[in-house]
Order: structure tokens, then sequence, then C-alpha cells
């Protein structure tokens, strides 16, 4: 407890317009571990220009970057030293969701201990990724408060070599609802008045010089705020989504993030002088909320000028799903409930983490259309996967690359072709919507990836919680996915899960 | 100490109770929702009468929802209502007259994956037009059967196919409040009563309401439907209420959703350019309105929505025909056009202006509201 007073209280802060600093990070040694450990906390912090206690990690309002690897290890511990449950969700990570793995399943009581083993596959995909706290019901406020951060799979250079020589900025937007106690607010209450951060700071100036590009990585690990920036009316060259490179160029004026969302993009330095970063005022819909707009950050042009890096190796190509053939077509209906605003529904149906909602076999492609007749947004996340938007209201949608999380338009549809075909994701795991009130509120299902020889048994376990129990391997029996794996994957086989 | 009293002291008492953070870890713990809309109405009745003097009444109306949060499935509803609780005198000119407040919802509200259900004092989930139709004044005009501050429960469960969407079909059995929390607060006023007859009033839960929704099936998924019944015992007869009849209500409502395409896509939406349509239509027919024997009604509500971003616009109109056994058959009716700002997450502004023609009298309405949202 000591050792966090004085991390809090030796913690430099910046104030506004003080240059963007990097994120403290836990990396990589040789052997491709990263060792982290995560004490949650309620810690007097700052949060902007303001102080409030609040539920941070390490002592911080900007969390730690976690920096790993293709085919590197992150063996993390979770110190919960809070009065309430919390548990960690590796976003958007293809990783195994048995025993130690990502499992929204396990969670840390309070004054207890987690711990949480993730390796990655050797192809995994480079970029940004983040943690957060899934406690159902507790979520959206935990996230809010601080109890999520950043993760770095490295790797992104070597499909574009020609980036090695550019800078790498990680900018962590978060937003954090005002309260007149000073204290993390008990029930947040989505478009309120808040404190929108990049890295933890206030309105921060990014240097860069003129010509020089530079790639960002956005995350947006807020609980339920959509980010719709603009830099000035510049164009910026998007490299990945949702750390799913592209598969062709694409470039925008304007910054997308839905909650949870990720985008890796490159920057080119302007004509000396100061850009700002705004966030424009948002709106989810006519009984969605309402964000107001501000400045992030100022963009700070200086220096002499220097060459610009064009990216010219060929971007990754990774399968057209809409060539793929369909093993199985499903409807979900994301519903607000009628009378009551803190509820929400898939099919019918609010959370229920003791039953399994959806079965589906490894190695099949399957094509899920997403209904929302409500008359707000909601962000569709699935775990453990990515997947391929292949129509928006039922009209095709261009192919630029793979991703973890979509809107859903407000009375509107989206329709995804989504791969269950990596042995991996064995096990049990959920999709929800990622606005975090939604979540919280009921938005999220169960859904279980079976060996096509175990799938009649398993959809027959649906109502008892799957044929996987609580995501432990001993719960059914040495369904590891072992042997799936060895006849699919290249040798070694993987490993899976909890092994140390 | 009485009723009122103890359910003061319970909810001072739960407000009492302690942050969120539970000690058995487990979130949430005690908490609270509110919405409160406050809202200024102003009415103008010409009254038949060889001067043809005008009534006017200016009056706040202010409603508040709490809600007590208790655990993963369990809450507690608390709905009040501050506003004129005495009617005007014909040709009175009155502002910020006949003043109360009173308690229109308070129950035990559970939640569970499929079902729900409400236990205390609660509005019967019977009629859409007092939630869907836009503008402030279609809800009191819809007030004859869209029956709020019963005694009795709700149970709602929840079925979904994919070709069907999700049918919830519910149950309501309930009676008339005629405890303490019937009558009207900071201003005198009397208990309700068996005695004050009308359906409903039979002090006991044999009043029954099946309603069926019906939203999202797969050829039609932004639509909404809704089919009820419901069916109200008659009152106590004395000198006052010499006669009485039992209460049938038959409705069926439907609501679509017609989005704007083009502006449904993430950056428009988010920009404020999104775009809808929402056409409501809601047919009620009523026989033995209130209890009254021959005295039979049909309401027909129509409304049409318009959502431009921030700015929702409306115009509704509800048209109540009479048929009273005896007597030749007349029409009411409720017309109003509404707008609605989105100020900022938290704070709603609403206008709205109409047209009424009720018992022979034609009044004129102009109401604002603004309504406040958040949580402790």
């Amino acid at each position: 407890m000591l050792l966090l007073a004085l991390t809090a209280a030796c913690t430099v802060r910046a104030a506004p317009g003080d240059e963007l600093r990097e994120p403290r990070q836990f990396t990589y040694g040789a052997d491709g571990v990263t060792e982290v450990t995560l004490v949650a906390a309620p810690t007097r912090v700052r949060v902007g220009d303001t102080s409030y206690t609040s539920l941070v990690f390490n002592g911080d309002y900007d969390a730690p970057l976690i920096r790993t690897r293709p085919g590197g290890t992150i063996r993390l511990t979770l110190d919960n030293r809070m009065d309430e449950l919390t548990n960690l969700h590796f976003h958007g990570m293809q990783v195994s969701p048995l025993d130690e793995g990502d499992s929204i399943f396990r969670d840390t009581g309070p004054h207890q201990s987690g711990r949480y083993v993730l390796r990655l596959p050797p192809e995994h995909s480079p970029g940004p990724y983040w943690y957060h706290s899934h406690f159902h019901r507790g979520a959206e406020r935990q996230v809010s408060g601080g109890l999520s951060g950043p993760i770095l799979v490295d790797g992104l250079t070597n499909q574009f070599p020609e980036l090695r020589q550019v800078r790498e900025r990680v900018l962590v937007l978060r937003n954090f609802q005002k309260t007149f106690t000073g204290r993390l607010a008990s029930e947040i209450v989505t478009g309120s008045p808040s404190i929108r951060t990049i890295n933890g700071q206030l309105r921060p100036d990014i240097a860069i010089r003129p010509g020089e590009t530079q790639l960002w990585h956005l995350l947006n690990i807020a609980a339920n705020q959509y980010f719709r920036m603009h830099l000035a009316g510049m164009r910026v060259q998007v490299i990945s989504q949702d750390a799913d490179t592209v598969v062709k160029e694409v470039t925008t004026d304007e910054m997308l993030l839905g909650p949870s969302a990720r985008l890796s993009v490159l920057v080119t330095g302007p004509a000396p002088g100061r850009y700002p970063l705004t966030l424009s005022a948002a709106n989810t819909g006519p009984a969605g909320d309402t964000y107001g707009g501000t400045t992030l950050a100022t963009l700070v042009s200086a220096g002499d000028a220097v060459p610009t890096v064009r990216l010219s190796s060929p971007y990754p190509q990774v399968p057209d799903l809409r060539q793929a053939r369909v093993a199985a077509e499903r409807r979900y209906v994301f519903q607000d409930a009628e009378d009551d605003p803190n509820t929400f529904y898939i099919n019918g149906r609010r959370f229920d983490a003791s039953r399994v909602d959806t079965t589906v076999k490894l190695g099949d492609v399957e094509e899920w259309t997403l209904f929302n007749p409500s008359q707000e947004l909601h962000q569709f996340h699935i775990h453990q996967l990515d997947f391929q938007v292949v129509k928006v209201n039922g009209k095709p949608a261009d192919f630029i690359g793979y991703r973890d999380n979509v809107f859903i338009p407000a009375t509107g549809s989206i329709t995804l072709r989504i791969p269950f075909t990596d042995p991996v994701i064995l096990g049990k795991f959920v999709y929800h919507c990622h606005i975090m009130e939604h979540e919280d509120g009921g938005m999220m299902q169960v859904i279980q990836v079976v060996k096509p020889e175990d799938y009649a048994q398993a959809v027959t376990l649906e109502p008892l919680g799957g044929i996987y129990g609580d995501n432990q391997t001993c719960a059914y029996l040495r369904n590891t996915g072992k042997d799936a794996i060895d006849a699919t994957a290249p040798a070694p086989a993987r490993p899976l899960g909890g092994a140390p | 100490m009485n009723r009122g009293r103890r359910v003061w002291v319970t909810v001072c008492a739960a407000c009492a109770f302690g942050s969120a953070e539970a000690s058995t870890g487990r979130y949430p713990g005690f908490g609270i929702d509110y919405g409160t809309a406050i809202q200024y109405d102003f009415a103008s009745l010409r009254v038949p009468t060889p001067g043809g003097s005008v009534t006017t009444n200016g009056y706040f109306d202010i409603t508040s929802d709490l809600h007590f949060r208790f655990g993963r499935n369990d809450e507690v509803w608390l709905s009040t209502e501050v506003s004129p609780v005495t009617t005007t005198r014909p040709g009175e000119r009155r502002w910020l007259g006949g003043t109360g407040l009173t308690v229109a919802d308070l129950h035990w509200y559970h939640q569970d994956e499929k079902d729900t259900w409400r236990l205390g004092k609660i509005d019967i989930p019977f009629g859409r037009a007092q939630s869907a139709a836009p503008g402030l004044y279609t809800g009191d005009f819809v007030a004859p059967y869209a029956l709020g501050g019963m005694i009795g429960g709700t149970y709602e469960r929840r079925f979904a196919s994919d070709t069907l969407g999700t049918l919830a079909p519910s149950l309501s059995v309930y009676a008339a409040d005629t405890s303490v929390l019937s009558r009207a607060y900071l201003r005198p006023s009397a208990q309700a009563r068996r005695a004050d007859g009308g359906a409903t009033n039979t002090g006991k839960p044999n009043n029954v309401a099946a309603v069926l929704n019906w939203r999202a099936p797969a050829a039609l998924p932004y639509m909404e439907v809704q089919l009820g019944f419901m069916a109200n015992h008659k009152g106590e007869t004395n000198a006052a209420h010499p006669t009485a009849a039992n209460e049938r209500l038959r409705t069926a409502s439907v609501r679509y959703l017609i989005p704007i395409e083009p502006t449904t896509l993430l950056s428009p939406t988010l920009a404020s350019r999104y775009v809808d349509v929402v056409p409501f239509v809601e047919y009620v027919r009523i026989s033995n309105e209130n209890g009254v024997p021959g005295y039979d009604t049909a309401y027909l509500t129509t409304s049409l929505t318009v959502d431009t971003g921030r700015i929702a616009w409306g115009l509704t109109h509800t048209n109540r025909r009479i048929s009273l056994s005896g007597a030749r058959r007349s029409n009411d009716y409720l017309t109003e056009g509404s707008v609605v700002y989105h100020l900022t997450g938290l704070v709603d502004v609403g206008l709205s202006g109409g047209r009424a023609r009720q018992d022979g009298q034609t009044s004129h309405l102009v109401g604002v509201q603004i309504v406040l949202s958040g949580a402790f």
C-alpha cells in the first residue's frame, strides 16, 4: 500500500499544453514473456486536471501499457484490493478462453488475486488491443473509473518494414464522468459531463516535424462513448482497424471509434503551426445519448522538414469471407426494453452466465445478421475472434479487412461473416453490445465453440451452461482442443490456456 | 405510525443505506436513478355561458421517477407527480393553484432473464398511446384506458424465435387504489373510497388485463404490435352511483420505425443527421367506460413522429367516439403538435400545443417541458 501511495504521489502530472507522454509499460524479454502485475485499488488520482478517488490500476488513471508480440506470452497477476469483485478481458486477442486464459466467467473476489496466462499464436495479428474489467453489472462503472488499459502487440513493422523508422505513439482515449463528490460516480450516466483525456492528460501537445510520418495507435477504452475525431481537416492513412491490418489503401479525414474500437493511422506532419485534434459532438440516436465536443489535443508541427515515409510494402491479405461457404445463418435482435431504461436484450433475453445461447462447430464460417430495432446505436463485439462485415442495412459493404467490433445502425442491420476456424478459440465466451451500459443491462449472450463431433451433446447442455462448464479444462474432461490443434496447427502445436 | 408515514420512513432509510460498494463485492449495491419532468401548461377554455367567459389555468406539472436498485434483478420504483389536484371553476383564472403531490407508482420490480414482474402500485401495461404518441397532452386524454396507480401485480414472459421475433405476453391483476397512497399530499384531500364507485374499484384483485406485445419479426423487423384485452369489474352502487356495469376493453396498435437508410450509418448518426419516420396507430374499444352502463367509447389515436438528429417533431390526433344508450353519438378529440430538443445527454426540452374538444367544450393548450435525468 505504501508503494502504491508513493507511486501515486511521485507520478508527475501534466497540465493542458504539456507534451503527450508515453504510457508506462510492461514489456517482454528475449523469451517473449511479459510479466505483469495489475493492482486494482481505490486511489486518489488526477483525471486530466482534477483529483478524484477512483478505481484504477497501479495507482494511476493512465493504466500501464502491456507490450507483447505474436507467439509471446502474457503472465498477469490481478491483485484486487477493492471491496468489490472484478475480472479481466483481453479485448480482441485471439487467445484461449480456457483455464487461466481469457475467460470472463472467472471473477476475482475482493482482496484476492487472480491469475491470467495468455499465449499468443505465432500468427496473432499485431496492433493495439486492450484489457478491461468485464465484471457483469459492474463493468461500466469499473472501466469508466479506470480499470482498463492498452495492449500493444508488436509486429506491424514486420508487415511494413518501411515504418521501422517512424515514431510510434499510443493514444489512449477515455472519458470520466464528473461528480460533485470527488469520487467515481456510483452509477455512470451516459452523456453526463465528463473529462476526456488522452493518456490521462487533458489537451496535451503532440509534437511532429513538417513532413514527418508518425504511426498513431488510437484506442477507445472508454465505457460508452463514441469518439468522432478530426485532425484540422487533414487526412490520415489507416493501417489497421481493431488491430486487423487493412488489405488496401484507406485514407480518411474523420476518425470514428466506437466503444472498444482501435485505429492505427499514419499521420504526416503539416506545415509549421498548431492543429487541433477535435472530438466532435456526437448523438447516438433519438433514444440514445448526446455527448459534447471538445479539443482532445493539439498537433504542434515545428522544426526542420523531414522526408515523408510512404508505404511501399504490399498489404497483407486475408481471406475474403464473401467467398467462403456459410455453414449456418443466424439472426440476432439487439433491443432496448420498452419500459426500463436500464434493461437491454438480445433476442428478448437478458444475459445469463449460466446458460449457453449459441453453439458453433469449430471450422465453420457463419453468417450473422444483427438487427437493431432500437432508436439508438448498439456496438457489437465478439470475444476471441475477428469477423468481416459483408452488408450494412442489407447492402454490400466494401472489404478493407477484419475487425472485432462494429456499430449496428439505429433501426438498421449489419451482416457479418465470422470464421470459427482457429482452434485456439475452443471454449466458452461471449458476444455483446460494447456500450457497457447496455452490456451491464443484459445485452450479452454466451457462445460455445466445440469440436464437430461434440456438437449434439453441447447443444443438449446449453441450458446447463454448455459443455465447458466454467471454462476449466477439467469441466469438460480433456476437451482442451489439443487434438484439433494438433491436426491443424503448424508444428510445434500451440499449448493452450494455463500451462505455465 | 400510519401507512403513508411508514412508506416515507422506509424510503428515507433506504436513501441512507450506503454506497455502491457492497461488502460482498457484488455490484451494484444500493443506488438511485431519477427522471424529473418540469412542465408548465397553460389551458384556455371557452365556457358556453351567455357571457362566453374564459377559464385559464397555468401550472407546473413535475413528475419524478426514482428507481432504488438493490441488486442485479430487484428494484423499487417510486413515481410522484406535483400538479393541480383540484379542478378550475368555470370562468376562473388560476395561476399555480390547487397543487398537490400524488404517488403515481410505488412497486417492487423484479427482472429475470426471460420474465419480469411488478408488485405494488403499478401502471397497467395496456395501451401504448401514453408513451408512444408524441406530445404532452395525449397521455391525459387516453387516461381512461391507460390505467395507472392500480394496486396489484403484472407478470410478463418473453419468447423469441428467428422468424417471429419477440413475443411478450403479460397478465395483470389489480384493483383501484383506495389506500393512503390514493390521496394527495401537500394539500388537504380525501383518500379514495370504495363508495366512489367506478370500474376496478372493487377492493380485491379481480380485474385483469392480458396483453401481447410483439416486436421485430423477421419479415418486418422494425414493427411493434400490441394486442390486449382488459376486464374490469364494476364498483359499488349507491345513491351517488345508482347503476354500474362491468367494463370491457380491447386494444390493437401498430408502431413502425421507418429509417431514412443513408442517415443511419455511423458518421451521419453521430453528426446528428439521423432521420426516421415513426407512424403509430392505436384503436381501443371500451364497453361501459369506467363502469357506466351503456357508455361505450372508441379511441383512435394516430400519430407521426419525425426524428431529425437531436430534434423530434410530432403530430398526434386522438378521436374519442362516444355511444351512450338512448343518446346521439358524439365525438371528442385532441390534436397536438410537438417538438422535443435533446439539449444535452441529460436534458430534453419539449414544446407542445394543441386543441381539444371534450364534453362540448373546446380548449386550447400549450405547454413547455424540461426533462432531467440522471443517477446517484
